[in-house]
């Protein structure tokens, strides 16, 4: 067996040979994406007399001047450490140190995408708590040095920390695993109208970006192709092709991020990989979840697929990929993933609450009539009587929304923990421990006054849980309980 | 640490609603009211350039329709402006912090000191020519979870900042 190398991370280290590359590529996408419809432009119109404007050959000096500014950027780039600082040096004309205290390093991740797996190196992130996230990033580095990197600084922080729960990789539990006719399953039952508005968005940018690229011919070149007009003139066959493209989209997505999903149990959080083109790592240590979530839409509650969310420590804003999903295909996983945090409480729970049902009256009014007023007048004026229809059916709708989520919304109390069950066809569980409140806000409006009832939202610093049109009392009990679980202790919350 | 988990008697628990508020300076009522005068004023501004330059505007009753909806949004606002001073207050606790506002949707925000990151005094320049400064307390998370106090006098804001650091400091040095 031979020893893996053995490096001395005091000196100076630079990434892999195809970080070289991998730099390249990432100057070209980015070119490509900020220039792309210049380039059409370019491309189209070659032939044409205005050749002697010399844009080619500005965009060609931009494109060699940004290589080689990669090029010396990848040569400058070096990572160490030094006096307990993790040093981080790039930059080659806009010079910058990075330096990060090894005890303020909160997770290393090792990522890697397709073309990190083409040329056998990870990406390295190191999560801070501060909010220059992006910024500690080694690019390439080949993966035996990046785990002993990894286990290095963990090892270094736990040893200036010893009292942080320091998240060390080594000895874990495999939870679960995804196979591909569990992602299938997943795919098919996704949320559709998302894609649809996905794909909706994406045909409205390329549209705005050839417009911008040839002026407005193009649209009437468009419209005037023979099997375009046939399309619109079919409305069902358009409708039909957007909700196959949407389905398609739909499994596409799933699949690119749960692709191979892979979750293990470590003494500090759970670890976390998956994606297919972006293999992507995550450690959620078990102090940073601030409360549990889950939910399945009306499909997949009925075959008992649910996404177990871990709601972290959000910056200053959620985004998107720092959220931590995880598909699970059997109820009884929920428990296990609840296993570190709080159990379920259904049976367990000291009361259960529901909302009044004047929160049906007051979202039927807000949501429902108010918006169509402007509509229903409009329509009167004009008298389109048989158009009256349409704002009856949304007032109808809001309705029925409203009926559902009044009647399915519970809250469960118990001494250390509460919970939440939402949903109008779906559901969505929430677990939250008291003590990771940060704040309570209790609302009443004059409606609410009269009838005696408040609105109490729980803020956390991974979201906030708001209880709508539960009893002033209740409200006011919850509050003084949250705010003596909070206060009464010093626990961490974090 | 320690986890005793006795049953503790809801009626017991220290209530926020009965905690007696500090009103904010009345100064900062006068802040409030010149603040909706320029809002209106701009909004009146707009609305006599909208009239002068839209022709079909020109009538007689139209005109008066629009002035009518601009007074009674004047008065609206000073309506509203009156009854949220009255509701508005501020009130500290050994071991939390509230804020009481709105009057329409009436809002009870309460902070815990174990949960602030950290706090500023905030001046802008009408507040400062009448002596007042707004804390602001920030806690981790969104802004959602932010607090912010307008209409302290600036001494009361920079020592209330001043003692809810020292409460921060010393809640950490216990937890060490």
């Amino acid at each position: 067996m031979n020893q893996p190398k053995r490096y001395d991370w005091h000196e100076p280290q630079r990434q892999a040979f195809a970080g070289l590359l991998i730099m390249v590529y990432k100057t070209v996408i980015s070119i490509i994406k900020t220039l792309w419809p210049l380039l059409l432009v370019i491309i189209f119109r070659t032939g044409q007399k205005n050749d002697q404007d010399g844009f080619p050959w500005i965009l060609s000096a931009i494109s060699v001047l940004a290589l080689v500014h990669s090029v010396l950027n990848f040569f400058w780039f070096r990572f160490y450490i030094a006096d307990d600082d993790l040093i981080i040096r790039k930059g080659f004309i806009t010079r910058k140190k990075i330096t990060i205290p090894l005890e303020r390093i909160q997770a290393v991740h090792i990522e890697q995408n397709l073309l990190h797996q083409l040329l056998d190196v990870v990406k390295v992130r190191i999560d801070t708590a501060g909010s220059e996230k992006t910024e500690a990033v080694i690019d390439a580095i080949a993966r035996r040095k990046a785990d002993q990197f990894r286990a290095f600084l963990l090892q270094e922080k736990k040893q200036l920390a010893p009292d942080e729960q320091a998240a060390m990789p080594v000895p874990e539990k495999p939870v679960l695993r995804l196979s591909v006719s569990e992602l299938l399953k997943l795919g098919i039952t996704a949320n559709h109208f998302q894609a649809f508005f996905i794909v909706l968005a994406f045909m409205l940018s390329v549209f705005q970006n050839l417009r911008e690229a040839f002026g407005d011919d193009i649209i009437t070149t468009v419209e005037a192709t023979v099997a375009a007009r046939r399309l619109l003139s079919s409305i069902p066959l358009l409708i039909a092709m957007v909700m196959v493209v949407s389905i398609f989209v739909s499994l596409a997505m799933v699949l690119l991020r749960y692709y191979n999903l892979y979750l293990a149990e470590t003494p500090g959080g759970y670890k976390l990989s998956m994606g297919l083109l972006n293999n992507r790592q995550f450690l959620v240590p078990f102090p940073r979840i601030q409360f549990i979530s889950w939910e399945a839409n009306w499909l997949r509650r009925k075959i008992g697929l649910y996404t177990v969310e871990f709601h972290q420590v959000a910056g200053n804003k959620v985004n998107e990929k720092q959220l931590v999903r995880v598909p699970v295909t059997r109820q009884e996983y929920i428990s296990v993933l609840l296993h570190h945090y709080h159990e379920a409480l259904y049976n367990a729970a000291h009361s259960v609450h529901g909302i009044h049902a004047s929160y049906i009256v007051r979202r039927v009014l807000i949501a429902g009539i108010l918006p169509v007023i402007p509509l229903v007048s409009l329509l009167l004026a004009w008298e389109l009587y048989p158009w009256m229809l349409l704002p009856a059916l949304w007032v109808l709708g809001t309705w029925f929304n409203a009926w559902g989520y009044r009647n399915n919304f519970r809250l469960y109390v118990a001494p250390d923990a509460f919970q939440v069950i939402s949903g109008i066809w779906g559901r969505k569980v929430r677990v939250v421990k008291w003590y990771k409140i940060q704040q309570v806000l209790l609302q009443q409006s004059l409606y609410q006054q009269r009838k005696g009832l408040a609105t109490i939202s729980l803020v956390t610093a991974g979201g906030a849980i708001t209880i709508p049109f539960i009893p002033l009392e209740l409200a006011q009990q919850i509050q003084n309980y949250a705010l003596y679980e909070v206060e009464r202790a010093d626990r961490a919350w974090l | 640490m320690n986890i005793v988990n006795e049953p503790v008697p809801t009626e017991s628990l220290p209530r926020v609603e009965a905690v007696p508020l500090q009103p904010l300076e009345p100064a900062y009522r006068k802040v409030m009211h010149i603040r909706s005068f320029i809002f209106m004023g701009v909004l009146a501004v707009m609305a006599a350039v909208l009239i002068v330059w839209v022709e079909s505007l020109q009538e007689p009753f139209r005109i008066a329709l629009i002035a009518g909806g601009w007074l009674l949004l004047f008065g609206a606002r000073l309506y509203l402006i009156e009854k949220s001073y009255l509701h508005r207050g501020y009130a500290i606790r050994d071991k939390d912090i509230i804020y009481r506002s709105g009057w329409f949707i009436r809002r009870t925000q309460t902070c815990p000191f174990n949960r602030i990151q950290h706090s500023t005094v905030s001046m802008g320049p009408l507040e400062r020519a009448y002596g007042l400064a707004t804390l602001m307390l920030y806690t981790a998370g969104s802004g959602a979870a932010d607090m912010d106090i307008p209409g302290l006098t600036q001494e009361t804001a920079q020592s209330l900042k001043e003692w809810i650091n020292k409460k921060i400091a010393d809640e950490s040095a216990e937890a060490i």
